[in-house]
């Protein structure tokens, strides 16, 4: 059965409408709900390009949002550095940590590969609670950020989590796209093909971390206050994880959707503070147990369709 | 005087940690040749293909194609001088479609009027391509899996061509069919290197053939002047049950 993808491009115009007028119309909590949502759902589209379309599960993308996060708030306290140069900043630190680390990284496979990845993230959280620059574990006050209003934060977090979503969108439609594809269907048939492997992966490493690192700078920025075991915590990507993987890995629409479900099961279990995570841990369970593709990777495989298709016909 | 072969192996030796699985192989190719290369289990025929390929590392002697040591090489860059290998057990990618299959091969080309072309050229080849062209490469029957596989290889356009066992797991109809493709393929220039344990078959479509007994390849000369019990004795050391000549096969 093929849908019809008119309705779908329609409501896609009317929410895009909706979210860039939304500091007309919303409240504050909306506002607040929107913009983690977006902020979320960049870090998620990240995660999902590393994962869900280059084979790579990383669970070390805190290493790039502890980076991020520190970047802003170390320039902007100590040197006085503009805030949204700063974010640019953590974004570029983050790359270049990923640039240094992807030669001995990528020598790993799969399992090795993933703890690899959080073993490193993990160094980073022991080396920035032991470093008095960064006032140990303690953290940092990122006083400069309170001057943001929360417009300016949702529109940057606007721009990240459409950003995100188009870029992986485009990246998937270009000759990269489709050899990180081929990388991680069969990574030695691709080999014999003529792609460029390691290369490959590595743009796809790159651009992960540095859009992760730039999110980060927003969220912290938003926060206000960065520590080492927070910033560098495998929290981060257990969350990413768990909106991905009930949202659709290998989809760009899965994290839209696992994002949402994030954000309401955060709201709704808020109040059970003490179980929510089990709580999570139990939807989590439940959709793969019915879905295991993800709620849009099976509904795609049922209903045959893709409102933002990659597909080269 | 002879023209320098497309292909030159001198020398070979390759390791798998301290198993040496190739000993000093020698074997050549000339522009559009077809060069069978036979032999039973474990006798190193794919680890030559994998080392001519640059998936694995010579531990000795050279690997010279059309005046190029491909000796410090990535598998990438050797693809993109012109050798391609289509791998045993076919490998498509399961989530691409067969048209994205065949994109992917020609990623070492730049010019769109190429790849256009080829992708032409690899339909007319195997109609059935163009047929399923949006299908997942996943969702293709054994047969068609190969012939992407094969059509893939060639979208980069090569000057050789190698193929790991085409034959096998492949109904008798498919494997007549997809050898048929193998004769046009040499027909257009294409230097052709095929491992088959399929010996009959291989030995049928070549213009030379090589044995290849516990990692020492010999040269076996061409197939007309080849008796069964040549090939018997070269490769396998036993008696084949109801083999006929390969020249009798030729004809």
């Amino acid at each position: 059965m093929r849908l019809s993808r008119q309705p779908f491009t329609i409501g896609l115009i009317v929410l895009l409408g909706a979210a860039a007028t939304m500091p007309l119309w919303a409240s504050r909590y909306w506002m607040l709900l929107c913009l983690t949502f977006c902020l979320y759902l960049s870090l998620a589209q990240m995660w999902n390009l590393l994962a869900g379309y280059c084979g790579m599960i990383s669970l070390g993308q805190q290493s790039f949002i502890g980076l991020g996060g520190y970047t802003p708030a170390v320039l902007s306290v100590y040197y006085g550095l503009p805030l949204w140069m700063g974010v640019l900043c953590g974004g570029v630190t983050a790359l270049v940590f990923a640039l240094l680390t992807a030669v001995p990284l990528f020598r790993m496979r799969g399992v090795y590969f993933a703890v690899g990845t959080w073993l490193t993230a993990e160094v980073l959280a022991v080396a920035f609670s032991n470093w008095s620059f960064v006032r140990y574990g303690m953290g940092i006050v990122i006083t400069p950020a309170y001057q943001l209003s929360l417009t300016e934060m949702y529109y940057a977090g606007l721009v990240m989590g459409i950003g995100s979503t188009a870029l992986v969108f485009l990246i998937l439609r270009t000759d990269l796209g489709l050899t990180l594809m081929a990388v991680r269907d069969d990574e030695a048939a691709a080999q014999t093909v003529g792609v460029d492997v390691f290369r490959s992966k590595l743009y796809g490493f790159l651009i992960a971390a540095f859009v992760t690192g730039l999110t980060a700078g927003l969220i912290y920025l938003h926060q206000v206050f960065i520590q080492p075991y927070k910033a560098f915590g495998i929290d981060w990507t257990v969350r990413l994880l768990f909106i991905v993987i009930i949202g659709g890995i290998g989809t760009i629409e899965g994290p839209i959707v696992g994002a949402v479900i994030y954000i309401v099961l955060r709201q709704v279990f808020s109040e059970y503070l003490d179980v929510s995570l089990l709580l999570m841990g139990a939807v989590a369970i439940a959709v793969m147990t019915v879905a295991p593709k993800g709620i849009v990777g099976s509904l795609q495989e049922r209903f045959g369709f893709e409102i933002l298709s990659s597909r080269r016909t | 005087m002879t023209p320098s072969p497309l292909l030159n192996v001198r020398g070979l030796d390759v390791h798998y940690g301290r198993f040496q699985a190739l000993f000093h192989v020698a074997v050549h190719v000339a522009q559009g040749e077809v060069v069978a290369l036979i032999g039973g289990n474990s006798a190193g025929k794919s680890t030559l293909l994998r080392a001519i390929a640059a998936l694995l590392a010579p531990s000795a002697g050279t690997i010279v194609f059309s005046g190029t040591d491909l000796g410090d090489l990535k598998p990438h860059q050797v693809v993109a001088l012109g050798v391609s290998l289509v791998p045993e057990g076919r490998h498509v990618f399961g989530s691409l479609t067969v048209r994205e299959n065949l994109l992917v091969g020609a990623h070492s080309r730049r010019a769109r009027n190429a790849i256009r072309q080829s992708m032409e050229e690899v339909y007319e080849l195997f109609p059935i391509l163009r047929q399923r062209a949006n299908i997942m490469g996943n969702e293709l029957s054994g047969g068609e899996q190969q012939m992407l596989a094969i059509g893939r290889s060639l979208m980069s356009g090569p000057a050789l061509m190698m193929l790991d066992e085409i034959s096998q797991g492949l109904s008798p109809l498919v494997i007549k069919a997809v050898y048929r493709t193998l004769s046009a393929i040499s027909r257009t220039g294409t230097a052709v290197l095929l491992v088959e344990q399929d010996v009959r078959r291989s030995v049928s479509v070549a213009d030379r053939v090589y044995a290849m007994v516990r990692g020492r390849a010999v040269c076996l000369g061409v197939p007309g002047s080849l008796t069964e019990d040549d090939l018997k004795k070269a490769c396998f050391g036993f008696e084949l049950q109801g083999a006929r000549s390969s020249e009798g096969e030729r004809s």
